[in-house]
């Protein structure tokens, strides 16, 4: 299935949101610069990611009528880790979509 | 031999081999920054913790990568064996935030292995109350913050504050379904392995079977 980079990125960044905000973390996060997700300059701790990700598998199923899984063995052993900023995360999902 | 092994980790005991890793985990900013530790924790140093750590029969773990790449390390320690309870932590990782999800799964593990194996009634820990990360973590697995210790950590910053926390095991019950929606979608939640069973009866921690009641 295709869906375009764009609308993957805009699900994404909703789902970011919305964790902070379940969270309660009070960051000004600017999505417009695709910031990190995890790692020094990260936006989530360990947890604030677990949190993200359940919220984006929903959001995409909600959206887009497609599950994706993203804790698994794949992701780990991806060179470069999905969750290490927006485009990368929004690749990965994009492989993933076409390879399912 | 692996203990247990999942979608992004695995669990197996530390060995004496793992020495340069831990080492190297413990010594890194984001971890050393919350550990009594003074001056860079050498190798000398670590064996002679480990050796008194499995003399005392301390269970200490390697979490995994799938491929059997050691990613972090997690201990259940403070056995109180009349009455069912151990602390947990000294939790380190390659990578703290890189390794987020990997270092997850491996604590469930770590939880699952008291409860499920080792029958305990509780297990404790705490955490300085700074360590934002690390108090979300215990809670996030259900673990209660039980009070607050003023001025209780003399670190190399200063005194720090800690969170004291627990969980029984009906806690974890109901926090490990989360992860296991996150991690085994399938419905497929791994089970320990034969030498899980065998390292447990050589810590002789089996409380629970034989001694529900500890006022018995």
């Amino acid at each position: 299935m295709k869906i375009p980079r764009n609308d993957i990125i805009g699900e994404i960044v909703d789902s970011a949101r919305k964790t902070l905000t379940l969270l309660e973390e009070e960051k000004d996060v600017d999505f417009g610069e695709k910031p990190s997700l995890v790692g020094s300059e990260g936006i989530f701790d360990s947890i604030g990611l677990v949190t993200f990700i359940v919220e984006l598998e929903q959001g995409m199923e909600k959206r887009f009528g497609v599950r994706v899984s993203l804790a698994d063995e794949r992701a780990i052993a991806q060179e470069v880790t999905p969750f290490s900023s927006i485009t990368t995360l929004a690749a990965y999902i994009e492989k993933l979509l076409l390879e399912n | 031999m692996i203990f247990i092994a999942g979608k992004m980790a695995g669990l197996r005991e530390m060995r004496e081999d793992d020495k340069n890793e831990v080492v190297a985990w413990r010594n890194l900013t984001e971890n050393a920054r919350w550990l009594i530790q003074w001056e860079p924790l050498t190798t000398a140093r670590h064996l002679e913790w480990f050796r008194d750590s499995t003399a005392r029969q301390d269970a200490n773990f390697i979490i995994q990568s799938p491929v059997g790449v050691p990613i972090g390390a997690g201990s259940l320690y403070g056995f109180d064996r009349q009455g069912g309870s151990a602390e947990w932590g000294r939790l380190s990782t390659a990578a703290p935030k890189r390794l987020a999800l990997p270092t997850i799964e491996g604590c469930y593990f770590i939880l699952r292995f008291a409860f499920e194996l080792l029958n305990l009634k509780r297990v404790h820990g705490s955490c300085a109350v700074e360590n934002t990360s690390a108090h979300r973590l215990n809670e996030f697995f259900g673990f209660v913050t039980e009070g607050r210790r003023r001025r209780h950590l003399l670190t190399p910053r200063g005194y720090l504050d800690t969170f004291e926390l627990g969980l029984f095991p009906d806690e974890f019950e109901t926090a490990r379904s989360k992860v296991e929606e996150l991690f085994y979608k399938d419905g497929r939640v791994p089970a320990f392995s034969p030498a899980a069973l065998s390292f447990t009866q050589s810590l002789r921690l089996s409380l629970g079977a034989k001694n529900e009641n500890p006022e018995e």
